[in-house]
């Protein structure tokens, strides 16, 4: 647990989340927190219970017998695990989904658009467009172009794109590298640096310990639903981070106070 | 140019005039159901019953308020919106996919239940008519009913049927124009693509559907009172239109909203051809095969994109 | 397949018995109801559209495929009928299947090319020759207009090339809503061209004439309902059937799997349509006219869908219940009001709505729910409603502001979760059951715990290991069993609660070990009331040198620092109630409290919990910690207490009961009024048996004055509230007569009265008397509605002379008189039920007898009726279903006495009856010499003389011969009784007689009698042995 900095709270405080799908369970009391400004990347196996994570923080898993959570979630101190997503957005967080899930029907530019519905968005609307532009160079002289004839990568910088237009304070990024080529990925990462150094704070979940570990300034690894180890990528070191991704250590809370 | 020769051509043109006609009036009648069953995927089974609801309404208005029946669409349009947020705000999203699941019930049956609803609907609207109205067939008194267009004098076309065209392709125009550049537009168009995460752009799904189903009632109250205009109608009349606004919408393409007026126009010719040829009653049944033929060879419709 | 409650309950033999019946009422209804009944004409309609349900709910509710064309059959069967009867001649019972068959071959006409598409080469072929076929009918018409059965050449046309088109076309392909418009198109299709058809009467139908009586149709209504129900359960539990309802659930996954997709729903298809045409036939039959618009009208769907989902789609019984609701909102309601059809529309939507699983699965929630408050909220819940409300309610629902949401007082033994199924402490297992789930309900966030077994002595502990799991063995009942654990901790709140424990003035310390031994006391609770570790736990230790105050203290700071982390907080106390425990082997079905008055002072704090006082379970905590010996002080309450704070204002007592002696209680404390109310509603529930043994091997009870109340005994401080107050009795005899012996001797030794009472006033020789009134009573009427004895039953003319009779299971069994005692002028056979439950399970009737009391009979007389209690009961046996010949007697105090009476009667002489109707005798505490209670506190009452004493002291009729007779009592007992019994018995086998005494020791002169409750105590097996010896007779 990062020893927060004592006056202001943590942007997002996560506490004791359990989520259900109906009657299994894939999350047990995960807790965390983000500090405003960093890059926290969430690492573990396929099924650990990552994406449920993020879908949980921006309330799409507030459905009812089909899938809920206990336990609670706060962004800049107030509670929003009770939040429908629409509102969870207009507060500032959003999230990149799993896939990309771009609106097919639409143009690059109409997918961009579609991204700033919320009211307080709409006034800058031309602004931030640039903006996404301007990070995304490539997407610029595509703008009409229907998003389904794009390769994986633009689709990818598009769904990114999208997601800034609400400008948000904390972006969500799941599973950026799927099937991506490598030097794609690196670029992107690149460009999630530059964003991240825009002052979005960002959590990026990554199935690659390697790169999670270069981009992230803190990292939790998940381990079939529970936080296993958490902390300073370089003081834990890559052993002790692949170890805790594989269930091989059972340490306990590396930060905390031993017993 | 010999005399039968000349008359089989004027008899296939008219036929062809007023299949088109026809075609824009079915295209009217199907654009609301285009945009719940193409936009939304939700398959309301009283969208016809809405129609007969808009025309008994223009009906009422101009008992009391002896106006020009277009006028009464001052009134219609805003009514039958109200309708139709409140009929997908507080019943239809109660049933939803989304919401049965949340209840754990199986998603079938979330595509069931709106089937079911909107067909015990459609069977409340006809008979709360009847009971207002009694049954005897109505009609909307208007000048144009009988005053034709002459274009050569022997090829002429009914005037109300012209207006009835124009509006149809007035409204697909600015419903095409309202989907692509307005916020709300796209937004009904994104939670079409993708329900589950138009919500991350802040869009309130369960809003966005109502103003959807607003618009598509709005629009089956401009049909209603076109439609009022132009031959009788009954409080029973509901699935009639619907199985119209069906054909239509399965010929022209599933959302494609440009498609419903080829769809209609397509109805409409083979619909007008029967009728010459096999007589009356052929009309109505050379329509179903239509609709029959192309389900079996293309069910997403001629025009619509992959499903 | 959705929820089917009657599918599920109707299995086995309760099914098999149901339908009999139900058939059987069925078959004979309408001869009871005469002919022309309105109530027959109502179960045909009911019948018809059952069987429409069967086949709409077999496409829909099983093939997942939504029909909205099922009219098409109603329509093509209907005129079929009409054809065949109007212009055949063909009588209608021939018609009806025949008119089936032809709709379930149209239906299979439409379904055919199940997997070809329309254009592809598997379809042309066939359309050709149909088309081929066309025309040659064409050029045969053109030749002998005779042929043409169509009567015009249009619709001769048009029929035919639909036909030929529906034919090809591959509907089954078709999903949703397309299959659901296109069936509606094909019935519109075939309808309008029926509408044209002149031979069917065009627009104006045709009738189908007959001369069935209600009844014929009614019967065959009857069966095509039974028919269609095998059909499809048949269908359903064959492997065909499997494949339906995969088909329904997941199409692609169904075809994986190597079903037959295609061939399940066309047979689904056209069993549906055949189903459809056979209950039309039936219809049109009663309604006689038909035309095309009102056979293809889509209405009939509207029907369909109305029946099924009404009754709950996807079940077998569905659709009948269905036809039910269908009947009684059609045909009755709508007699009121004039739009049947408008009301079936509401009532459809209103269906989903508010049951979209229909009546059969809205029972089926109901069944499922745990209770029945709990029911109606799942039900609810399933509702469409409870969406729209849940909205607006989020709005308001933030958090109520406190912290604690719960708390519970749950007991620290591993027995109950060990050995649930143990009659003694299955009641508190359950408890713990019922305590989980409203836990559940008031979810939250943390679980605070407090166990009296994790002991620390230096610093307080607290554990913040993140997650804890292991297996521990309990040192006390390792041999009933090891316990599993794995839960998570809140570390983060621990970790609050030991930075700010030095506010209270304590040194906190975290423990966070692999592999740190948990105490049992946590794991139970923990297992118990959160069994999928839903919630993480806090844990405190019990520091031993920390008072109840403190630790109260505790509590506070850490639901201060679960507020401080916005946290939702349930409290959990882990402890017992009374401490002192069995030492030996006990059988857990008979576990009782080991301290003597245990029960009486559990009993005092849980009604203090109940009433919510604060002041006086204060003042109580004291008294009971000594008296009861309460565990750990009861700091684990004082943790509820500190943490809940003023929140505290009742409790709800799930479970109370002994568990290997010492007390324990699952408690739920009330944080609100509404349950502090339901907890003093309910009070204490308490079934298991309870006992006031007094343990011989407890170290400090109190060991009953043995001789004489004079003797010290360490008594425990006299309990000050003993509520049952002493009657002044010992109001010294006004005129003691003159003693009868000389030199001032009244009775043997005896010079005074005071010293007669002292040997013989049972009633001052127990410390605390109303305790075993209280005891009797509450098992006496535990013991009837357990036994369900016949009471009152008369064997002698006056009000008094009454017994009740407490049945054996088996026939012929032995029949045992039970004579209550209360020194001749008080109780009654009521206050002694409880005697009968030994025996009782030992296969003995039991009879308790009632006689009248002095002073309002001589002692004489009470002889006398108890004697013509026997003679009743040998002339009654055989009806009471026992054997007269095995009576045997038994009687405590005045009624061992009166056995010893009964076993001294001649009863062949005066009584006519068999020497030896008494088999056998068992006088308890008896008293066989009158002579000492003439000098007594009792004359007064009893009024004795010479005579009387003289008459009626055993001691001096010992007769010639008896059967074998027991004589016991309590060890605890004084020294006159003793004296009493040992005399008689002495008598007794001088006089060559059979008797043998039985030592009960450490009992008192009450206690003595609870071994009645046990067939294997001491007495019972005694009284029972003695049976089985006189089974000769």
């Amino acid at each position: 647990m990062s020893i927060s900095a004592p006056d202001q709270p943590a942007l997002l405080t996560v506490r004791g989340l359990s989520a259900y799908y109906g009657e299994s369970r894939a999350l047990y009391g995960v807790g965390f927190t983000v500090e405003k400004g960093t890059i926290h990347s969430i690492v573990g196996a396929n099924g650990a219970g990552k994406s449920t994570l993020l879908r949980a923080i921006v309330g799409m898993m507030n459905r009812g017998r089909a899938a809920h959570t206990a336990g609670s979630i706060e962004f800049r101190g107030r509670r929003i695990d009770a939040l429908p997503t629409e509102e969870i957005v207009g507060l500032g967080v959003t999230m990149v989904p799993e896939g990309r899930r771009l609106f097919a029907s639409m143009s690059v530019e109409e997918n961009l658009v579609c991204g700033a519905f919320l009211p307080r968005c709409r006034a800058a609307l031309g602004e931030t467009l640039e903006t996404v532009y301007s990070l995304f160079p490539r997407l610029a002289d595509r703008r009409q172009q229907p998003v389904s004839q794009m390769s994986g990568g633009e689709q990818q910088m598009v769904a990114i794109g999208r997601a800034l237009m609400s400008s948000p304070e904390l972006i969500l990024l799941d599973e950026l590298s799927l099937g991506l080529a490598p030097i794609v990925v690196d670029q992107i990462y690149e460009r999630i640096a530059a964003i991240n150094r825009r002052g979005v704070t960002c959590i990026v979940i990554e199935q690659d310990t390697e790169r999670a570990m270069r981009v992230a300034t803190a990292v939790s690894v998940l381990l079939e639903g529970r936080v296993v180890l958490e902390g300073d990528p370089d003081e834990l070191g890559r052993e002790r981070v692949s170890a805790a991704y594989f269930g091989l250590e059972t340490a306990g809370k590396a930060a905390g106070p031993g017993g | 140019m010999n005399e039968d020769l000349y008359w089989t051509f004027i008899d296939i043109a008219n036929g062809l005039l007023s299949g088109v006609m026809l075609g824009g009036y079915y295209a009217i009648i199907a654009i609301g159901l285009a945009l719940t069953f193409g936009v939304m995927r939700l398959v309301n089974l009283a969208h016809g019953d809405m129609l007969v609801l808009a025309a008994y309404l223009a009906v009422l208005v101009l008992q009391f308020v002896p106006i020009s029946p277009f006028i009464t669409l001052a009134l219609v349009i805003p009514v039958m919106f109200g309708v139709g947020y409140a009929l997908q705000r507080f019943l239809l999203n109660a049933i939803s996919v989304q919401s049965m699941e949340r209840k754990g019930m199986s998603a079938g049956f979330g595509l069931m239940s709106p089937i079911l609803v909107t067909f015990g609907l459609s069977i409340v609207i006809a008979h709360a008519l009847l009971g207002g109205f009694a049954s005897d067939a109505r009609i909307i008194r208007n000048a144009l009913s009988y005053s034709a267009v002459r274009l050569t004098e022997d090829l002429n076309l009914s005037t109300l049927r012209l207006i009835f065209f124009v509006i149809a392709v007035a409204i697909l125009v600015a419903l095409h124009l309202f989907l692509r550049r307005t916020h709300a537009g796209r937004a009904i168009r994104a939670s079409a693509d993708d329900a589950e995460i138009a919500p991350l752009m802040g869009i309130a799904t369960p809003k966005i559907n109502a103003l959807a189903s607003g618009i598509a009632i709005a629009i089956a109250g401009v049909a209603g009172v076109m439609v009022g205009m132009s031959r009788t109608f009954q409080p029973f009349d509901g699935p009639v239109f619907l199985l119209v606004a069906f054909g239509v919408v399965i010929v022209g393409g599933l959302g494609s909203i440009v498609g419903s007026l080829v769809g209609g126009v397509l109805l409409g010719i083979t619909q007008v051809l029967a009728g010459t040829y096999f007589g009356p009653s052929a009309q109505l049944v050379a329509g179903y095969i239509l609709i029959l033929f192309v389900l079996a060879v293309r069910p997403q419709g001629l025009f619509a994109r992959r499903r | 397949m959705l929820g089917g409650f009657l599918d599920r309950w109707l299995t086995g033999w309760r099914a098999k018995a149901l339908v009999g019946i139900g058939l059987v009422v069925l078959i004979l209804l309408p001869p009871v109801l005469g002919a022309n009944s309105y109530v027959t004409q109502l179960l045909l309609t009911l019948f018809v559209f059952a069987v429409f349900g069967h086949a709409w709910n077999l496409l829909a509710g099983y093939c997942g495929l939504l029909s909205f064309g099922n009219q098409v059959y109603v329509g093509i069967a209907g005129f079929t009928m009409g054809i065949l009867v109007y212009y055949g001649g063909v009588h209608v019972w021939v018609a009806l299947p025949i008119a089936g068959l032809v709709s379930a071959a149209f239906a299979y006409l439409l379904a055919i090319p199940v997997r070809a598409s329309l254009i592809g080469p598997a379809v042309l072929k066939p359309v050709a020759i149909g088309v081929a076929v066309w025309i040659g009918y064409e050029i045969l018409v053109f030749y002998d207009p005779w042929w043409d059965v169509f009567g015009d050449p249009y619709v001769r046309r048009v029929m035919i090339l639909l036909i030929i088109f529906l034919g090809a076309m591959p509907l089954l392909t078709l999903e949703g809503a397309y299959f659901a418009v296109a069936t509606w198109l094909i019935a519109a299709a075939v309808g309008t061209v029926f509408n044209e058809w002149k031979l069917v009467g065009a627009g104006g139908g045709m009738r189908i004439p007959s001369s069935v009586t209600l009844e014929e149709m009614y019967y065959v209504g009857l069966i095509l309902l039974v028919f269609a129900t095998w059909i499809i359960r048949a269908l359903l539990n064959s492997r065909i059937g499997l494949a339906l309802t995969a088909v329904r659930d997941d199409p692609e996954a169904a075809g994986t799997v190597g079903v037959d997709v295609a061939k399940v729903k066309l047979l689904a298809f056209v069993l549906s349509g055949g189903l459809t045409g056979l209950a039309a036939s039936l219809y049109f039959i009663e309604a006689v006219s038909l035309t095309p618009p009102s056979a293809f009208t889509v209405f009939w769907s509207a029907y369909f869908v109305f029946v099924v989902v009404a009754g709950g789609m996807g079940s077998l019984s569905g659709p009948i219940v269905g036809a039910l609701i269908f009947v009684v909102i059609d045909r009755l309601l709508s007699g009121w009001l004039d739009q049947p059809l408008l009301i079936l529309g509401l009532a459809s939507v209103a269906v989903i709505l508010v049951l979209p699983r229909g009546v059969i699965g809205a029972v089926d929630v109901l069944r499922r729910s745990r209770d029945a408050r709990s029911a109606w909220r799942d039900l609810f819940e399933a509702t469409a409603l409870a969406d729209l409300i849940g909205r607006l309610g989020r709005r308001r629902r933030g958090r109520n502001g406190n912290t604690v949401v719960a708390a519970y007082l749950v007991p620290g033994t591993p027995l109950p979760l060990l050995r649930p199924e143990a009659p003694g402490w299955k009641a508190l297992f359950e408890g713990c059951e019922a305590a989980a789930r409203s836990l559940e309900k008031a979810r939250p966030d943390v679980l605070l715990v407090y166990s009296t077994q994790w002991v620390a002595v230096l610093d307080q502990l607290w554990q913040t290991r993140p997650r804890v799991r292991g297996i521990h063995v309990d040192e006390n009942w390792h041999a009933f069993g090891d316990l599993a654990y794995d839960f998570d901790i809140d570390a983060e709140l621990a970790q609050a609660c030991i930075d700010q424990s030095d506010d209270v003035g304590v040194r906190s310390k975290p423990v966070n070990y692999d592999r740190f031994p948990i105490d049992t006391g946590t794991i139970v609770a923990a297992n118990l009331l959160n069994p999928e570790s839903r919630w993480p736990l806090a844990v405190a230790s019990n520091n031993l040198y920390h008072d109840g105050a403190l630790t109260g203290r505790l509590a506070a700071l850490a639901v201060q620092c679960a507020a401080d982390q916005n946290k939702r907080v349930a409290l959990i106390g882990v402890g017992g109630l009374s401490g002192a425990v069995h030492r030996r082997e006990i059988d857990p079905a008979e576990d009782s409290f080991a301290g003597d008055a245990d029960d009486h002072w559990n009993r005092r704090l849980l009604d203090a919990l109940i009433a919510g006082d604060a002041a006086q379970l204060r003042a109580l905590l004291p008294d009971y910690a000594e008296n009861a010996r309460g565990d750990m002080g009861m700091k684990h309450l004082e943790w509820l207490l500190g943490g809940m704070g003023a929140q505290w204002c009742g409790a709800y007592v799930h479970a109370y009961g002994p568990v290997w002696g010492s007390g324990a209680a699952v408690v739920e404390l009330a944080l609100d009024e509404r349950l502090a109310r339901r907890g003093r509603a309910r009070g204490i529930p308490v079934e298991a048996k309870r006992r006031l043994t007094v343990s011989a091997d407890a170290p400090d009870v109190p060991a009953t004055a043995s001789a004489g109340r004079a003797a010290p005994a360490p008594k425990p401080a006299a309990p000050a509230h003993t509520a049952v107050a002493t009657a002044p009795r010992r109001a010294s005899v006004a005129a003691a007569p003159a003693a009868a012996a000389g030199n001032g001797v009244l009775y043997r030794n005896f010079r005074t009265q005071a010293e007669i009472d002292a040997q013989y006033d049972v009633e001052a020789s127990v410390e605390n008397f109303g305790i075993y009134v209280e005891f009797f009573l509450s098992n006496s009427e535990r013991v009837r509605r357990k036994l369900k004895p016949e009471l009152d039953i008369a064997y002698g003319p006056t009000a008094a002379e009454h017994l009740d009779l407490y049945p054996a299971r088996a026939p012929d069994a032995p029949l045992h008189l039970f004579i209550h005692g209360g020194y001749w002028h008080s109780l009654s056979s009521k206050e002694f039920s409880f005697v009968a439950e030994g025996l009782a399970e030992a296969g003995v009737a039991v009879a308790v007898l009632n006689y009248d009391l002095c002073p309002n009979v001589t002692m004489t007389e009470i002889v006398r009726q108890n004697r013509a209690a026997v003679k009743w009961l040998y002339g009654n046996a055989r009806r009471l279903n026992c054997d007269p010949d095995r009576i045997s007697v038994s009687g405590h105090s005045a009624g061992g006495h009166l056995t010893a009476m009964l076993m001294a009667t001649d009863w062949a002489g005066a009584w006519g009856l068999p020497r030896d109707v008494v088999k056998s005798g068992c006088a308890i505490s008896g008293l066989f010499d009158l002579a000492p209670f003439e000098h007594s506190w009792l004359q007064p009452k009893l009024k004795l003389d010479a005579g009387e004493i003289e008459r009626n002291s055993p001691i001096r009729h010992i007769p010639a011969a008896a059967g074998p007779l027991i004589v016991t009592l309590g060890g605890g007992e004084s020294a006159e009784f003793h004296r009493q019994s040992q005399d008689f018995l002495a008598a007794w086998t001088r006089a060559g007689l059979k008797g043998a005494y039985l030592d009960l020791p450490g009992l008192n002169h009450f206690t003595v009698l609870e071994g009645y409750m046990d067939r294997r105590s001491p007495l019972s097996s005694a009284i029972l042995r003695q049976i089985e010896e006189t089974r000769g007779g």
